[in-house]
């Protein structure tokens, strides 16, 4: 239970930059998950915070504590990994056990711990066994077990579920969340899962290329991403992006025209970045699941319809105007209704745009509108 | 913490490191540099100098001990037969330990094991005892085989098979093969095996079965492993000694002498110890070279 | 047809493999059948079968002292191969993770001393071994024999360690060992097939290694048993049942351990293709 306190940090491997002046702090007893794209940094930082990789600049601390050039086991985190990381050789109890055997802890009080957080997930019943009698949910617990026997300040998670099936995923996923309010203990966990993501967090930061994109909660993030990247990373499907040009940016308003819909006025949320003037290109947002009625309508010639039962996804291509990123292709949108929806491919549709559901992006990516609460 | 401990921490971290790799590394590396690496670099300067086993003054002579070797007949005759013993080597061992291998991969399913170790099993009998056995096979007085020969109303050789200068090195080539054949089929067997099957499959489909898979299929796939096994096939040729010590000592007249049995001839029997030296360096650079191969070709594989 | 032609193919293929697993066996065979023969028999009738089961010879041979060559083969192979090990083991890893490009080239190193055959150095390995005191000693005769193992299993070992996963060690670390003790007890212990497979390889060759052994152990007490079977021909010119059994006694034991592990065996050596 401690504070974590990262400021810029710098990882270098030969010429390629991994982490480019991180600054990040994280409150005690905070849950908080990393995300970003594949290959953006999130392993490197969490082991960077480990003692794993050594930074090339900065400073990491733990509490009141300086652990940057520290040992990994003098810092007070666990890990649980991936791939679980068990000591094939050992039993379950000397996993778990072996850290505090190594810091030369009496036997009594290894076995006490071992049990007590053998207790907690229960894994009472294994603890002779050897890892590779286990299945991957007890495997997985037992990396966890190990973690919680060090009683360590700061628990760090890289991708703890993804080497597991989607139902057990769901079941670890709630174990995860009540382990987090039992222990009340500091969180870091890296996935590429949005679901753990947005149910999980306390705070999420987004990661691309070596920096932090955004930090805040998952609501926060979703409904006010604070540019594109974030605004296209969280929500699936994705955000549909048209072109526009600014025809008006005065008195705390802006308005923008696309090609095919009536001019789109949204208040000026964002005052710092680049200044704005007509003839600006800009990017509008909206997101799948804003469309479907409001306050104008269009046309839309359904090319794919992905009926899932609670919602239904249909990707086609509108009459009048085109998209230019978003998970269709070639200019198309994705609509998502709430329902079921009686559609087939092929079939025209009436689809309706409510005109506040827009985000506006200027021409650096950054949000300057955000789309009002529905 | 203060700023300025930092650094020093860090590096402290990273000396403490580079320590214990060193600490790993060091009892290794002394080992080699005094069995290995300084031998090879005494070996090329004692090769400039006249000196006996126990002689203590050293004459230095330049390069005439390689004018020497090269005059020599007897060098050239042991190349020679380092020479056939890499080229039948490779035609008996590789070739016979392929077709074996091949056999056992795939014609033969009953006694597959057993035949296999038996074939090996010479492996992991001692050279000395190997030429031991076939020294008295071969006897020309007591020996089984002259017996079997004379039995079938043949004439064994008048000299002895050991004794003929004429076939004795194909007679101590044939013990080797008898040795060794079993270890390439080995070798190559595990190539063999790590070649998915249903490629078979797909080969009977398009006509090719029998020689012609073999040909076409096996062969192509197990190609790495035949460059290994040729490669250590030759090295092992040109490092021949103990067969051909205990069989014929390098003779009758030299008609056995490999680079081998000469480096101890010269050295520990004449006494020649820099001459020794300079036919080792050739041996030397043969085997660097063949080792450079090697790399060369696990690189590329 | 297609049936008949097949039966003669796998007839031929079954003749030709069990032809060369007779050849193979027959020297055996006999050197062990030859081993109970008497002398006059051996010479009037080489290839028939002995009489009786006549142990005389082998009580000559053992009277030569095969018993001391054998018990000298065990403590110089144990001892090399464990040294092996340890020391190859060590490097291995060492290599394996030191930072930079200097792991590589000491690699590179190690790997050009596997080329260099003893038999190309063995004048100056003579003087050094006379010159430090070490001719007849059979524990000196350890460390060349570990020299020469040490390249091949280094291979060995670099590729297993280079394969081993990374979060294991991770995890170690996280868990306070140092990279020693990682080594110690996380990285050996999971390294059994790969150490299996060095030593049954080094104890191959190092129970047969003749040249090093002629040339250091010349006092018959400390001879191995390549050497020392040596004695035999000398001491019986032509008493060849002697030497038979000799043979016989100094074979047999690697034998047997052969056929009864020969899995293992042949996976080891096997490896050395890969
Ligand atoms: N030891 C290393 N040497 C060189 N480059 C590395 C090393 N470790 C990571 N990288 C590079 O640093 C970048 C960040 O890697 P990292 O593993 O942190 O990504 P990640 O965000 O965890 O990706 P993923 O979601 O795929 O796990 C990648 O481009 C990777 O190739
Ligand atoms: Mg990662």
């Amino acid at each position: 239970m401690s504070t974590v306190e990262i400021s810029g940090l710098v990882k270098n491997f030969g010429a390629f930059q991994a982490l480019k002046s991180i600054d990040l702090s994280i409150g005690d007893g905070e849950f908080v998950v990393m995300v970003g794209p594949s290959g953006c940094g999130k392993s490197t930082l969490l082991r960077a915070i480990a003692g794993l990789e050594m930074p090339d600049d900065g400073m990491i601390m733990v509490g009141d504590r300086d652990v940057t050039f520290e040992e990994p086991a003098d810092r007070g985190v666990a890990m649980v990994f991936q791939n679980y990381a068990l000591y094939p050789h050992m039993t379950v109890a000397g996993n778990m056990g072996f850290g505090l055997k190594m810091a030369g802890i009496a036997k009594d009080a290894i076995a006490d711990a071992v049990q007590r957080a053998s207790d907690i997930l229960s894994i009472g019943d294994h603890l002779h066994k050897q890892p590779k009698a286990l299945s991957g949910g007890q495997k997985q617990r037992v990396a966890i077990g190990r973690a919680i026997t060090r009683q360590p300040k700061v628990f760090l998670f890289d991708e703890p579920l993804s080497n597991l099936d989607a139902a057990l995923r769901t079941r670890m996923r709630v174990e995860l969340g009540r382990l987090h309010n039992e222990l009340n203990a500091t969180m870091i966990y890296v996935t590429h899962d949005q679901t753990e993501a947005m149910t999980m967090a306390d705070r999420i930061v987004v990661l691309s290329s070596g920096a932090i994109e955004q930090v805040g909660s998952p609501r926060d993030l979703y409904n006010r991403p604070g540019n594109l990247f974030v605004a296209g990373f969280l929500g699936s499907p994705k955000m549909n992006v048209l072109q526009a040009t600014l025809v008006s940016a005065t008195d705390g308003e802006l308005t923008a025209s696309v090609a095919g819909l009536p001019d789109i006025t949204r208040p000026l949320d964002v005052t710092e970045g680049r200044e704005l003037a007509v003839g600006d290109k800009v990017l509008l947002g909206i997101r799948p699941e804003a469309l479907g009625e409001g306050d104008i309508s269009f046309n839309l010639k359904a090319r794919v319809v992905e009926n899932l039962g609670r919602e239904t996804l249909i990707y086609g291509t509108p009459e009048n105007f085109r998209s230019c990123d978003g998970d269709a292709e070639d200019g198309d949108i994705v609509v998502q209704y709430p329902r079921q929806y009686d559609a087939a491919a092929g079939q025209t549709l009436t689809v309706g745009m409510p005109l506040d559901a827009f985000y506006i992006f200027d021409s650096d990516g950054r949000t300057r509108s955000f789309a009002a609460a529905h | 913490m203060s700023q300025t401990s930092r650094p020093r921490s860090r590096s402290g971290n990273l000396a403490a490191e580079k320590l214990t790799y060193a600490a790993m590394l060091t009892p290794a590396l002394l080992l080699l540099a005094v069995f290995v690496f300084i031998p090879v670099a005494l070996v090329i300067y004692g090769s400039l100098f006249d000196f006996g086993l126990t002689s203590r003054d050293w004459t230095f002579v330049g390069l005439g001990n390689y004018v020497e070797a090269f005059g020599d007949d007897v060098f050239w005759i042991a190349l020679r037969n380092n020479l056939i013993i890499v080229i039948g080597s490779i035609v008996l061992q590789v070739g016979f330990g392929t077709l074996l291998a091949a056999v056992l991969d795939r014609g033969v399913r009953l006694g597959r094991t057993l035949m296999r170790t038996i074939i090996f099993a010479p492996m992991v009998i001692s050279s000395v005892a190997v030429g031991l056995i076939w020294l008295i096979i071969l006897d020309p007085n007591v020996g089984p085989l002259n017996a079997v020969v004379k039995g079938v109303g043949l004439t064994p050789p008048k000299l002895g098979w050991l004794g003929d200068p004429s076939i004795s090195i194909w007679v101590v080539l044939g013990i080797a093969a008898w040795q060794y054949t079993g270890f390439m089929m080995v070798l190559i067997l595990a190539g063999l095996q790590a070649v998915p099957k249903d490629i078979y499959q797909a080969a009977a489909l398009d006509g090719a079965t029998g020689l012609r898979a073999f040909w076409y299929i096996t062969l192509p796939s197990i190609r790495n492993i035949l460059i290994v096994a040729i490669l250590i096939t030759t090295v092992g040729g040109f490092k021949v000694f103990d067969l051909i010590f205990v069989t014929t000592g390098g003779g009758p007249a030299n008609s056995t002498q490999v680079l081998g049995t000469y480096i101890y001839l010269q050295a520990f029997n004449i006494g020649e110890m820099g001459f020794a030296n300079a036919i080792s360096v050739v041996l030397l650079l043969i085997a660097v070279g063949l080792g450079w191969l090697q790399l060369k070709t696990s690189r590329k594989a | 047809m297609e049936q008949r032609r097949f039966k003669a193919t796998s007839l031929v293929l079954y003749g030709f493999t069990g032809l060369w697993s007779l050849m193979v066996l027959i020297p055996i065979a006999y050197m062990i059948m030859a081993a109970f023969k008497t002398k006059r028999s051996m010479f009037i009738d080489p290839i028939g079968w002995p009489d009786a089961l006549n142990w005389e010879s082998f009580e000559r041979a053992w009277g030569v002292g095969v018993g001391g060559f054998m018990i000298n083969s065990v403590l110089v192979t144990f001892l090399s191969v464990v040294v092996i090990v340890i020391f190859s083991g060590m490097a291995a890893y060492a290599l394996t993770r030191m930072p930079g490009r200097s792991g590589q080239i000491i690699y590179l190193l190690i790997v050009a001393g596997f080329a260099i055959p003893v038999q190309a150095v063995l004048v100056p390995v003579f003087q050094i071994m006379s010159g430090a005191g070490f001719l007849n000693s059979r524990l000196a005769l350890v460390l060349p024999y570990a020299a020469y193992g040490i390249p091949f299993t280094v291979i060995l070992f670099y590729a297993f360690f280079l394969d081993f996963p990374r979060e294991l060690e991770e995890a170690a670390r996280l868990d306070g060992c140092t990279r020693f003790q990682t080594f110690l007890r996380v990285i050996l212990p999971l390294s059994g097939p790969a150490i299996a497979s060095a030593a049954i390889f080094q104890s191959v060759f190092i129970w047969n290694e003749f040249i090093l052994a002629l040339l250091i152990l010349t006092k018959p007490a400390f001879k191995t048993l390549p050497v020392g079977i040596l004695e035999l021909q000398g001491e019986f010119t032509s008493d060849w049942p002697a030497v038979m059994a000799g043979l016989t006694l100094a074979t047999l034991p690697l034998l047997l351990i052969f056929v009864l592990a020969q899995k293992y065996f042949v996976r080891s050596l096997a490896g050395l293709g890969k």
